[in-house]
């Protein structure tokens, strides 16, 4: 301990209760041994009392006691009775994402095996059936347009023939004549 | 946290309201007087020393150890803080040895304590310390008050400031400083009187 300011410092700490046994003990026979150090130690108990505010000073107006006693009142009637505002707990929410997490990949897992067995894969597979059915009719239907066409410009292809021929039997018959 | 106030939280825990009272009257002269002597002349305390318990019973489930008192003054602190940005009042105070929290919002409490040598006869040594802790900036006051008015620790108190243990320590040493020198050489006559007048 060199200096006042080291001493103050220690006589504060003593004052508060956080020194350790060594340094207090080592203190409190300075303050037995040196009054000048017993001096600083009682001047700051003096000022302690001074300080404080008196009793009559503290004196908080009853509408304040009332309103904290209203909401203490009102508080305690909402934790009896459990309608108390939902306190965030982490535990419960991990809990629960774990949990979903699981009921998803089972559900996944059973969908990627039970697939085919599905309904709604029939149905795809009635669906793929017509659509099959309908592609065979319309490849039919084609192929009767396309004969039929075929039919139809080589009946035109004669019927012109046989037009031209009459034709140029009517020239020589002019020419005759 | 000390066993009555402990036995009172817990009997209020369990439903008992008159509990909270008890520990409301437990506690009303430091952390009034703490609350008053950081806002003098603000008017605003008997406001904050009720906000200070409506948000304490609101948070009381999440209180778990440790001092009840030093939670509270905890409240405080932060509503202390919160009131004065929100008045706007920028007053900055004179960093002196602290200067490096300049800036901060305990800074802008202003001083409004009157002036020490106001008609410094007619008043007694209580008031005559108790204006010249107005006068303390305001991260000083509140260590000087906290640890005078509520014992509170220095740990305690570098706690609820959020600084270390050494520079709570500064600042109430620095706060003796400013007592003794505004305070003059009258006071220490009057108090050696004092101690003279207790010893006889």
């Amino acid at each position: 301990m060199k200096n006042r300011k080291e001493i103050e410092r220690l006589v504060l700490l003593r004052n508060s209760g956080e020194l350790d046994d060594h340094k207090r003990i080592e203190i409190d026979e300075r303050i037995a041994s040196d009054p000048e150090v017993a001096r600083l130690c009682s001047e700051m108990e003096e000022m302690k009392g001074l300080v404080r505010i008196k009793d009559e000073e503290a004196l908080v107006p009853d509408k304040a006691i009332e309103t904290i006693m209203h909401a203490a009142r009102r508080r305690s009637r909402q934790r009896r009775t459990g309608v108390v505002g939902y306190s965030f707990s982490w535990r419960p929410a991990i809990y629960s994402a774990a949990a979903a997490l699981l009921l998803l990949s089972t559900s996944l897992l059973f969908w990627q095996k039970l697939a085919p067995q599905a309904p709604s894969s029939n149905y795809a597979m009635l669906n793929l059936n017509w659509n099959s059915k309908i592609d065979e009719q319309l490849s039919e239907l084609d192929q009767l347009v396309t004969s039929t066409l075929l039919e139809y410009s080589e009946e035109i292809d004669s019927q012109r023939d046989l037009n031209s021929l009459a034709r140029e039997i009517i020239n020589l018959e002019e020419a005759q004549i | 946290m000390d066993d009555a106030a402990g036995k009172l939280l817990e009997r209020y825990k369990q439903g008992d309201t008159d509990a909270l009272g008890e520990l409301v009257e437990l506690y009303r002269r430091p952390l009034y007087g703490f609350i008053l002597r950081m806002t003098e002349g603000d008017g605003a305390a008997d406001d904050i020393f009720q906000d200070v318990w409506l948000r304490a019973i609101r948070k009381i489930g999440s209180f778990r150890r440790g001092s009840f008192l030093s939670w509270l003054f905890r409240i405080a602190h932060n509503l202390v803080i919160d009131r004065a940005r929100r008045a706007g009042r920028i007053v900055l105070l004179d960093g002196g040895e602290d200067a490096r929290t300049d800036g901060m919002p305990e800074d802008r409490i202003a001083d409004t304590a009157p002036d020490p040598s106001d008609s410094a006869a007619n008043r007694d040594i209580g008031d005559r310390i108790k204006c010249a802790v107005g006068h303390l900036p305001p991260e000083q006051r509140e260590v000087f008050l906290m640890r005078f008015e509520a014992d509170l620790t220095f740990r305690e108190i570098a706690g609820i400031q959020g600084t270390s243990i050494n520079t709570a320590l500064a600042r109430m040493q620095y706060a003796l400083e400013k007592m003794r020198s505004e305070l003059g050489p009258i006071y220490y006559e009057e108090v050696n009187d004092h101690e003279k007048q207790k010893r006889d």
